[in-house]
């Protein structure tokens, strides 16, 4: 299994993400420790140059992260011959349950890699590096977190033995099983579609709010926890009715298909602007409590406002790719349900 | 932004003033791109070529067994078979390989029935009498043979045939028919000389695919001593199989890979004086470390992706316009007839991705350290 | 008359603790006032040229303050101490430090090239300092070209693209002949007429005996030895 070049790829990408944090897990406590704005010695000087290193190393990962979480559902989309059963990349994940857990490791760090950016950007913004002790912390803390999901992957695709029989989609996303999956897959696409569109209307009514009233503290924090709400109802509804409607059959759930060409790989920004719109909306919410900090007061100001225009942006770009099919496709799902 | 995009067009100028050096990793950089992407490249044509000729075949190939080993099978199973609920058709196959100790070649022969209309052929037709054939192109390039020709055949004494060429298959989907030699059942038997009312094996289609595994099972508990392969096995085998081998060949090219990261990295820190001062200057005149990172990115970014692109180009042009001639050897192996495969062209989006992963990502991350020690370097540097 | 920058107690200590420590500028306090020109005078070795550098922000002293436009840059991050750079001061090198596989025009804007200027103001910028300095013939000529003179106005035009408040010459004649020393210090009273605050480091006679220089420091082993406020 581990022969095939897709999962050698994501090894071997694994492995550079792990040399990379750790390195910069080294450079980030020598920082804790050693760190003294007030002081001009040549250590010091030092130690802020690293902050360079840490900082372009933690752009790498970030740009590694996103595309490994790509590779992977493309992977396992390849390798999907292998099993019993398997049509996709849901079956290939069946075969060896850990797979799910990867997929969603993978998630998690893509959006705590976001937020040490986040972080990183507002530090680097204030003259005394407020930040500084805290966001190497964090990032002492996330280098494990990587160092299990490359476990976890690794063992996976180790794990995977060909012929064993899997469920796909077909039956995980079918309307007649029992899992969460199915459920997601039964809910009737009417209910779903007006949980998808109040949910999407409520958040970017939020942020845009947000983007004048910058300030307006109580509500950044309810846009971010709903940035995270919002991604879940997303992913339920891509589930549950965006995806039949591009698949243009009533019973094809698969949430992965949609990355393959024959869809002219519509979930490529489907999915992109999904991340990038939570991360950039959650991102701006997590800044909030830095105001406190003097020094930062104004950079989170403008940061925030940038953010939120963004993830406005990329939010109401999901919502045009989701909603698309829904009007110009002559498929209906109506009266199934 | 706009800065940003200044600082690009200054990198890719600096690129165009240092053509030598960069040349240099370039070219050393696209030959590896090159030899990984035609391996990869390669393999997946055999693997696509041979799945889609699994594709079709019947769903359910019966062979009968014997001691383990395989043996011919009595015709009469079909009746009770087509009996068993969800077999489609069922019908006997003939065929056999052949030795022919004039070339040392194996070759495959086989009995003409309807369901091969499929195959595609070169010229000519199909054997329609005692005494014609149809041959592959590797059949008929070993022996010096074309049209009209004749092809003797010989197992001793008794069985011997000559067959006349009618029919050369074409080159497209050579991996199956290369070595094929498809006559007449009559001549087959006869010249096999297998007892009457025997075949090889039945090939068995099923009505509906998602029961395959379970008319196998009727089948096998019907006739205990008969072995039901089926597709989807056969698939997955292949599939492995192919995997396996461009795993292989990758896994050993891994140490040129990394041989060359070290040369990166030492091309990379061996920044030499010219450029340290240019650095120095830039520093000096206002650029921040930050600037000169970004600058050093996309020297980076550019050196890798162009020579991704030529790799590729270069893996393209070598695996479907000359046939893989550099890498086949290596790859192939399973008969002495190997057919002389030229792959169909095709453009795999997932593999540009993982050839990506495995080439651009370990120069990124092998450039970093070098490109931050350069740009972390005094701005007062250029006045001592 | 007021101070562009002002500096309390600097120092610089190199390879601080270990074998080789330099002091290289011992409690210096000085001031630099706004549209004088001022020489740094004293023999090589001297730390005329450290001091230079830390005024310039190009990099932080080990002790003391450094007021720039009335804000302390002594203890600031590389980052910013840059962005005060870039907004304050212009720099022209003892070595004319061009980059000599480039054109004249791309050599003086390189400065504002990781900056978000405008592309149309920048390139206006550069070709009305290029028409000042007599160069607006040369602009697509790569540097490497042209001879020392020439090469030197292009420095001092690159120095000047940022527009800075004060122009900062390290041994600025050290490579020029007497004619052409002369003619660089015509260009230096033009800007300095302009409004712009000159601070030179040299020990060039030719230049520290003009008439019109306002202030001259005088350091020897780091220190201030004599300030001549004129």
């Amino acid at each position: 299994m581990i022969f095939h070049p897709g999962v050698l790829g994501l090894v071997t990408g694994s492995l550079i993400v792990l040399v990379m944090a750790f390195f910069s897990v080294v450079l980030g406590i020598r920082i804790i420790i050693g760190w003294d704005i007030t002081k001009s010695t040549a250590g010091q000087l030092s130690l802020e140059r690293q902050t360079y290193l840490v900082s372009t190393v933690m752009n790498y990962v970030m740009g590694f992260q996103i595309l490994s979480l790509f590779l992977f559902v493309y992977t396992a989309d390849d390798i999907h011959q292998l099993f019993v059963g398997a049509m996709c990349t849901t079956g290939s994940l069946n075969a060896n349950p850990i797979g799910w857990t990867v997929l969603f490791a993978k998630i998690i760090i893509f959006f705590l890699c976001g937020i040490w950016l986040v972080i990183n950007k507002l530090d680097e913004m204030a003259e005394d590096y407020p930040l500084v002790r805290f966001k190497y912390k964090y990032l002492t803390a996330l280098a494990p977190l990587m160092a299990l999901e490359a476990y976890w992957q690794l063992s996976y695709f180790l794990g995977l033995k060909a012929n064993v029989i899997t469920s796909c989609c077909s039956s995980l996303f079918s309307d007649e099983g029992v899992t969460v999956a199915s459920s997601l897959a039964a809910l009737p696409v009417d209910v779903m579609m007006y949980i998808f569109y109040a949910a999407a209307a409520l958040e970017t009514a939020m942020l845009a709010l947000l983007i004048r009233k910058s300030a307006w503290r109580i509500l950044r924090y309810i846009s971010g926890v709903g940035a995270l709400v919002f991604f879940l109802i997303a992913l339920a509804s891509i589930i549950s009715f965006v995806s039949i409607y591009y698949y243009e059959t009533p019973v094809h759930h698969c949430p992965f298909d949609i990355l393959q060409g024959q869809y002219m790989f519509v979930g490529y920004p489907l999915y992109g602007s999904l991340f990038g719109g939570v991360l950039f909306a959650a991102g701006a919410a997590v800044a909030e409590p830095f105001r406190k900090i003097n020094s930062l007061k104004t950079a989170v100001d403008q940061m925030q406002r940038k953010w939120t225009k963004l993830a406005v942006l990329l939010i109401i770009i999901f919502i045009i790719i989701s909603t698309w099919p829904l009007v110009f496709s002559t498929f209906k799902a109506y009266g199934q349900n | 932004m706009r800065g940003h995009g200044r600082v690009i067009e200054y990198a890719l100028s600096t690129l165009a003033r240092r053509k030598f050096k960069n040349f240099s990793v370039a070219a050393v950089f696209s030959f590896l791109i090159a030899v990984l992407s035609s391996i990869l490249f390669l393999t997946h044509a055999y693997k696509t070529e041979t799945l889609k000729l699994l594709e079709d075949s019947p769903e359910i190939i019966l062979q009968n067994m014997s001691g383990g080993r395989h043996e011919l099978i009595p015709v009469e199973y079909i009746t009770t078979l087509s009996g068993i609920a969800g077999v489609g058709k069922a019908s006997p196959r003939y065929w056999g390989y052949y030795y022919d100790s004039l070339t040392s070649a194996n070759y495959t022969l086989m009995a003409y029935d309807e369901n091969m209309q499929d195959i595609k052929l070169l010229q000519g037709r199909m054997p329609a009498s005692e005494g014609e054939c149809a041959v592959g192109k590797g059949v008929a390039d070993i022996r010096q043979v074309g049209m009209k020709d004749d092809i003797f055949l010989t197992l001793g004494t008794e069985q011997n045939v000559t067959l006349k060429i009618v029919g050369l298959f074409s080159a497209n989907s050579a991996i199956l028919t290369n070595d094929l030699i498809i006559l007449t059942k009559d001549s087959l038997i006869k010249f096999f000389n297998m007892p009457a009312d025997m075949a090889t094996d039945i090939t068995i289609e099923v009505n509906n695919p998602s029961e395959v595994s379970t008319v196998a099972r009727k089948i096998r508990r019907t006739f205990p001593n008969s072995r039901p392969i089926l597709k989807n096995e056969l698939i997955r085998t292949y599939d492995n199989i192919f995997n396996w081998r461009g795993g292989i060949v990758l896994t050993m090219f891994f140490g040129a890979i990394a041989a060359f990261m070290i040369f990166v990295w030492d091309k990379a820190t061996g920044i030499n004086a010219e450029e340290r001062q240019e650095i120095g200057i830039l520093k000096a005149i206002g650029w921040e470390t930050a600037d000169v990172l970004y600058l050093k990115f996309w020297e980076g970014a550019a050196v890798s992706l162009s020579s991704f692109f030529t790799g590729l180009i270069l893996a393209y042009v070598h695996v479907f316009y000359f046939n893989a001639q550099f890498l086949a050897p290596v790859l192939k192996g399973w008969s002495v007839l190997f057919p002389k495969f030229e792959p169909m062209p095709y453009i795999d989006i997932y593999q540009i991705f993982v050839l990506f992963f495995l080439t651009v990502l370990p120069y990124v991350a092998a450039s970093v350290v070098p490109s931050w020690k350069a740009a972390i370097s005094d701005p007062d540097s250029v006045m001592r | 008359m007021d101070a562009v920058i002002r500096t309390e107690g600097v120092s610089k200590v190199f390879n601080a603790g270990l074998a080789d420590e330099v002091r290289a500028v011992t409690g210096v306090s000085i001031e630099i006032r706004r549209g004088q020109i001022t020489v740094l005078k004293g023999p090589s070795g001297s730390g005329k040229t450290t001091l230079l550098g830390l005024i310039g922000c190009m990099a932080r002293p080990t002790e003391g303050k450094i007021l720039v436009e009335g804000r302390d840059v002594a203890k600031l991050p590389e980052r910013f101490l840059t962005s005060v750079r870039r907004q304050t001061f212009g720099f022209i090198f003892q070595q004319f430090n061009l980059i000599r596989g480039m054109t004249v025009r791309e050599n003086v804007m390189l400065p504002l090239y990781p900056t978000d200027i405008d592309g149309r103001q920048m390139v206006r910028r550069m070709e009305e300092i290029l028409e000042k300095l007599e160069l607006s013939s040369k602009r697509g000529v790569k540097v490497g070209k042209l001879s020392g003179g020439q090469q030197q106005r292009v420095a001092i035009a690159r120095a000047l693209i940022n527009e800075p408040a004060v122009l900062l010459a390290d041994e600025p004649t050290a490579h020029l002949d007497t004619k052409l020393s002369e003619d660089l210090l015509n260009i230096i009273t033009t800007l300095n007429m302009d409004g712009k605050t000159i601070v030179i480091a040299t020990h060039d006679p030719l230049i520290y005996d003009k008439p019109y220089i306002d202030n001259i420091i005088e350091m020897r082993d780091g220190t201030v030895r004599e300030a001549s406020l004129l």
